[in-house]
């Protein structure tokens, strides 16, 4: 029967059991045991569990637990040149990146420019051609002239004379005589020296071929080819450094 | 080789050292996280997690007891172990025979100098005290496994598991008395050698 041991008292003969009383601890511990039945019982039965936890079967270990490299993340030590190699083909991918991004968006900057260009005087739209105006182009009529005085009227029978001259086979094409209908071709009036103003904003004309722009200039071959060689230069010599050290392993 | 001397090459580096000291260790550590967890293949995980851990960390040891803090890391991977297994609950697949029968004892863990009555023993002692381990709080298990099982002394139990002298006392104290009081129920289960003393008086 036990006679309430304290948890403390049960601490005290664990520790005994495992020779961790002082001398002292010990002594008075022992003195304690030979009078109290139930620390005695206490005590036999912690031994017993002890005794038996120490007896425990060891098992085998199912496979060794060596590390191999691969493991603990070693990696072989790499020379020198690979990693300058491998920067100065990242540095050279940036570049050209760059200079992508610099032949897109030029176009785009050049755009607004282009449509900020005055057109001439008079306010508005002076465009002889209909459909340059945007929405002013209903307000067209044609031998009227348009947002420019009564003389721009000339132009319209001055094109048609343009385009029938050629369609009279065997007449000769003398000078032309001065006509009222043809008078823009040799004076030019305020309109005629509007047009070449407006031409970009027409585009070319359709029968002119336009200039083909090379896909890559200079600069991006020579930075595609550092790019390719740099790089592949770091790929060969980390390869043939990590063959070389997992043959040694 | 020497211990300290595979030690300090194993802190410059060097692999072939560290796993000559995992071999002299990989008994010791495989036990001990087998019965924290009591699961083969997860004491397998945290011992080798443990040994890769230990590597990595080794420049931290400085000295005393190697034994001791190999114990501190298999205990951190097998509270890392015990952690995983709780968010994720599987159910283990028992090792089963040709008649679809399970096996309590994996045969392929036991000792093959044994004899069939020993090896029988063995696994019915093993079997009650694994089964009283995981009846203990994890606390109380790592004390008592480090202290009594793999007889570890209170400071390399309390270097192990990181807390101080008097808290392993009292863990060591309440842990064997659930102890005690759990085999109680498997005495007459027990093999003749294996049962409890009589208790009589000094």
């Amino acid at each position: 029967m036990r006679q309430n041991p304290s948890f403390r008292d049960v601490e005290k003969l664990s520790a005994y059991l495992d020779q961790q009383l002082s001398s002292s601890d010990r002594a008075r511990l022992e003195a304690r045991l030979g009078s109290e039945p139930s620390l005695w019982e206490i005590l036999t039965d912690m031994r017993q569990a002890r005794t038996l936890m120490k007896k425990t079967p060891v098992q085998r270990v199912p496979h060794n637990f060596y590390l191999t490299p691969k493991m603990v993340g070693i990696r072989p030590p790499l020379p020198r040149s690979v990693p300058v190699f491998r920067f100065a083909s990242i540095t050279a991918a940036i570049v050209l990146f760059f200079t992508f991004a610099v032949n897109f968006l030029n176009p785009i900057a050049a755009a607004p420019s282009l449509a900020a260009v005055p057109y001439g005087k008079g306010g508005g739209c002076e465009s002889t051609v209909p459909g340059n105006c945007g929405d002013n182009t209903q307000n067209f009529q044609p031998g009227t002239g348009y947002g420019g005085g009564p003389q721009e009227t000339a132009t319209s029978p001055a094109i048609t004379a343009m385009s029938i001259a050629p369609q009279t086979p065997g007449t000769t094409t003398p000078e032309p005589t001065p006509q009222p209908g043809l008078r823009s071709m040799e004076q030019p009036t305020e309109a005629a020296s509007i047009l070449p103003t407006a031409e970009p904003v027409m585009g070319k004309p359709a029968g002119e071929k336009s200039e083909i722009q090379p896909l890559f200039s200079g600069l991006q071959i020579a930075l595609i080819t550092l790019f390719l060689i740099f790089g592949a230069i770091a790929l060969i010599i980390r390869r043939i450094t990590i063959t070389k050290w997992q043959k040694r392993q | 080789m020497d211990e300290q001397l595979l030690i300090r090459s194993a802190q410059k580096g060097d692999l072939d050292s560290f796993n000559s000291l995992v071999l002299a260790y990989q008994e010791i550590i495989f036990n001990t996280a087998l019965r924290i967890l009591g699961d083969d293949e997860l004491a397998a995980d945290a011992t080798q997690e443990a040994f890769i851990s230990a590597f990595r960390n080794i420049t931290s040891f400085r000295g005393g007891s190697f034994r001791a803090w190999l114990s501190r890391t298999v205990t951190n991977a097998c509270y890392d172990e015990l952690r995983r297994k709780k968010r994720r609950p599987t159910t283990p697949l028992e090792p089963t025979n040709d008649e679809d029968e399970e096996i309590e004892s994996p045969h392929w863990l036991a000792d093959p100098e044994l004899s069939p009555e020993k090896v029988f023993e063995q696994a019915e002692l093993e079997h009650a005290i694994q089964h009283c381990l995981d009846s203990l709080p994890i606390d109380y298990r790592s004390v008592v496994v480090l202290a009594d099982i793999q007889g570890l002394d209170y400071n390399e139990v309390a270097i192990s598991l990181r807390k101080p002298l008097g808290t392993i006392k009292s863990r060591l104290a309440r842990a064997r008395l659930r102890l005690q009081e759990c085999l109680q129920d498997f005495w007459e289960l027990l093999p003749a050698a294996f049962r409890l003393e009589n208790k009589s008086s000094p």
